[in-house]
């Protein structure tokens, strides 16, 4: 009786890769192991993704790269008769409270702020500790990951806020809205942490069970 | 314990180890943002300070700088500094600026401001202000630190022109920003006031705009042309205003004197005099180095000559009196009174610039031509003298004694008092040429005349005549009771005759009726014609 990498006494599942099998990731059809294509749905079969922490790495990277500008530059631009001002997301949500608009001003840290940064630290966590033991019990972990994947698009809520107000409030010289620079790369970083995310095979979770790899 | 399950056998996979594509993702984004922040950070202008009294109207991070309407640059911040109690505004000017900004560049903040010459600024009500940059087209060294206007300069940097200063011994009206008048053109204005370094006198430092400013001359002279002009003189009175702005807010104006002398080549002078009216300027004369001075025995007495009063030459002013001394003479033992005068032999014609050949020339002109000074009165009114030169050929022979002291001593002839006999002569003159012969004689023929007519029967007969008129009038008078008796009694009949038609009389009312039934045919007659006008062939055919 084998016991699992976790220190439980109870019988342990073998892994598809164990028993010479590979599930699709698809449709879910088991094919032998070294399969190229499902024979259901013609998707690639591959026992893990290859190079799946890599990729989630390389998205992770480049959504922090991202992240930077989107957070430095303004993201809205106002610009009424006697100036013109301009707000980056973090500013934009001081300028909300102060102005007492404090449900729009939540909605948007929450989706600008606090989603993206908790994407980074759950993403970075779960690729960290693939095949090592860690706080979190491995099904924990598996439902971070749908919960990144899930909640990750509400970050572009910021996004559409712009985009709605600089297409409403265009009254001439009165007032004018305008996206600030800020947008393409706030909209490319909430793009690269959902690839990262999608990269991310849930399947690792469990592979420090793994006996051996073949 | 392992199981086996039958499957068919499909293509195998390969093993791929290929580096992933998907780290090109991060490095290309790593890539343009180092790139986008070096392009930023290189493209970055310069950092200048700017420092001013106040800066009202001002934000970091909002307000730009202009030049001529384009931005050229941001206010980045504005900090205190309590020690020289101004507000340091750091900007960031973009690039490219950095060439422009050298000691020439000036800058001033624009608020709405009101003055005499006008309301400037006012779209910054709107539009918040701003600060404004100007330059010369002159390069200067590079420059990052700027002391700020309070006003926007007179004249912009760069504009072609010259600069004067005007030294005035006393305070004047004129202002910053007064205008420069040449000819009544506008050419120029005051940009400065200030007291001159040896603190006695005013100094304004004034700009003349190009090409007038090639006008200016060592014999150009300017005076004070603020407010009115008021001038008496032997042709009656002149009021002479400049302009509206040179009223309200003073002005100055130049001209050339006239006094065409050629001099060389006519370099402008960088300090003038500013006199305090036109005519004190045109009469004004050259530098006082080219006076002479010399000393006037008026033998007399000099009551009504004043240190000041003009030395002139057929009535041209040449020079004036500086002095008047008295001082013992010992040879004499008596007390003289010399009168010290200044003179500018220019103005009589001589023009040679050596003191001593004008000195020269004087001598001959007196002892040859005869020139001499005499007091005249120069105003009946209040008695004043003024030292007039003369040219007496007649003159008893005299040089100008050079050994004199303190001053050579011009040769004077007596004052007479000529002129004042003179004009009792010509008083008595036109007395003299009164007819009063002829008017005695013809007093003497009216009165005759009188008499005869007075001594005529028929005006003697007149007031008979007159008293018989009053007779007759008396007499219609007496009848005029009987008269207004015999009206009394017409108009009593009248009044019968009228009271017959009183009303409740037969007459009274047969008129009335009379009128009623005048009233009902007339109205007949006009329904008729209005029928007729509807419908003309009513006439024929009926209603």
């Amino acid at each position: 009786m084998q016991v699992d990498g976790l220190g439980s006494d109870r019988p342990r599942t073998p892994l598809t890769i164990e028993v010479g099998l590979v599930a699709c990731r698809a449709c879910g059809l088991i094919a032998p192991a070294g399969t190229a294509r499902c024979r259901r749905c013609r998707a690639s079969l591959h026992p893990r993704e290859p190079h799946s922490l890599q990729r989630v790495w390389a998205w992770l990277i480049a959504g922090l790269i991202a992240y930077v500008p989107a957070n430095l530059m303004p993201m809205m631009v106002t610009e009424t008769l006697r100036d013109s001002s301009s707000n980056t997301i973090v500013s934009g949500v001081v300028a909300l409270a102060e102005h007492g608009s404090y449900f729009v001003a939540l909605v948007v840290f929450i989706a600008s702020v606090l989603i993206p940064i908790v994407k980074f630290v759950l993403l970075g966590y779960l690729a960290l500790t693939v095949g090592r033991r860690s706080a979190l019990s491995l099904k924990d972990r598996k439902h971070l990951h749908d919960l990144v994947e899930i909640v990750g698009r509400w970050s572009m809520v910021d996004v559409f806020v712009v985009a709605v107000l600089a297409a409403l409030v265009q009254l001439g010289a009165l007032i004018a809205i305008e996206p600030g620079p800020a947008a393409a790369p706030f909209a490319l970083m909430v793009v690269f942490t959902m690839l990262a995310a999608n990269a991310f095979d849930p399947r690792l979770i469990w592979d420090c069970e793994k006996r051996e790899v073949p | 314990m392992t199981m086996s399950i039958e499957t068919p056998a499909i293509e195998v996979a390969e093993a791929r180890r290929r580096f992933p594509v998907v780290w090109i993702v991060p490095i290309v984004a790593a890539l343009l943002a180092v790139a986008v922040a070096a392009q930023q950070y290189v493209s970055r202008g310069p950092m200048i300070e700017i420092s001013f009294q106040r800066v009202g109207g001002l934000e970091e991070g909002k307000t730009k700088i202009k030049y001529k309407d384009v931005d050229i640059g941001i206010v980045e911040k504005l900090t205190l500094d309590p020690a020289r109690d101004l507000v340091i505004v750091s900007a960031r000017m973009d690039r490219g600026m950095s060439a422009y900004l050298d000691t020439t560049t000036l800058f001033w903040i624009v608020r709405p401001r009101i003055s005499a010459s006008g309301v400037t600024g006012l779209e910054t009500v709107v539009s918040g202000s701003y600060i404004q940059a100007a330059w010369s087209d002159e390069r200067g060294e590079r420059r990052r630190v700027y002391a700020g206007l309070s006003e926007p300069p007179q004249t912009p940097p760069g504009t072609p022109g010259m600069r004067v200063t005007l030294r005035s011994p006393e305070g004047t009206s004129v202002g910053v920003g007064a205008t420069v008048y040449y000819k009544h053109i506008t050419v120029g204005r005051i940009e400065e006031r200030r007291f001159a370094p040896d603190g006695r006198s005013i100094e304004l430092q004034a700009f003349i705009e190009a090409p007038y400013h090639l006008t200016l001359s060592p014999t150009t002279r300017f005076w004070n042309a603020s407010g009115v002009a008021l001038e008496l003189n032997a042709t009656g009175a002149a009021l002479r205003i400049q302009s509206l702005p040179a009223l309200l807010d003073g002005g100055i104006a130049f001209d050339e004197t006239g006094v065409a002398v050629a001099m060389g080549p006519k370099r402008p002078l960088e300090t003038y005099n500013l006199f305090p009216t036109e005519r004190d300027a045109r009469e004004s004369l050259y530098g006082e180095g080219d006076a002479l001075r010399f000393t006037i025995l008026f033998k007399g007495s000099i009551r009504g000559l004043e240190v000041g009063a003009p030395v002139e030459y057929r009535g041209l002013r040449v020079g004036k009196v500086l002095e008047l001394r008295p001082y013992l003479d010992e040879t004499t033992r008596t007390i003289l009174i010399s009168t010290i005068i200044e003179l500018h032999p220019q103005r009589i014609g001589i023009i040679d610039q050596d003191a001593a050949t004008n000195l020269q020339l004087l001598q001959m002109a007196v002892s040859d031509l005869g020139l001499r000074a005499k007091l005249r009165s120069g105003n009946l009114l209040t008695g004043a003298l003024f030292v007039d030169l003369v040219v007496l050929p007649e003159a008893e022979p005299a040089r100008i004694n050079v050994n004199a002291a303190p001053y050579p001593e011009f040769p004077a002839i007596p004052t007479d008092i000529e002129e004042i006999s003179a004009n009792i002569n010509a008083l008595a003159q036109r007395f003299n040429e009164l007819p009063l012969e002829e008017i005695v004689v013809s007093t003497a023929q009216v009165l005759d005349q009188l008499n005869t007519l007075l001594a005529d029967p028929r005006t003697q007969a007149t007031p008979a005549k007159l008293s018989r008129v009053l007779d007759d009038l008396h007499k219609v008078l007496v009848d005029v009771p009987g008269v207004t008796e015999a009206l009394k009694g017409s108009a009593e009949q009248a009044n019968v005759s009228f009271g017959q038609l009183a009303p409740g009389s037969e007459l009274y009312y047969e008129t009335l009726q009379a009128i009623r039934e005048l009233r009902q045919a007339a109205r007949a007659v006009s329904a008729l014609a209005d029928t007729v006008e509807e419908k003309p062939n009513s006439i024929i055919l009926g209603k």
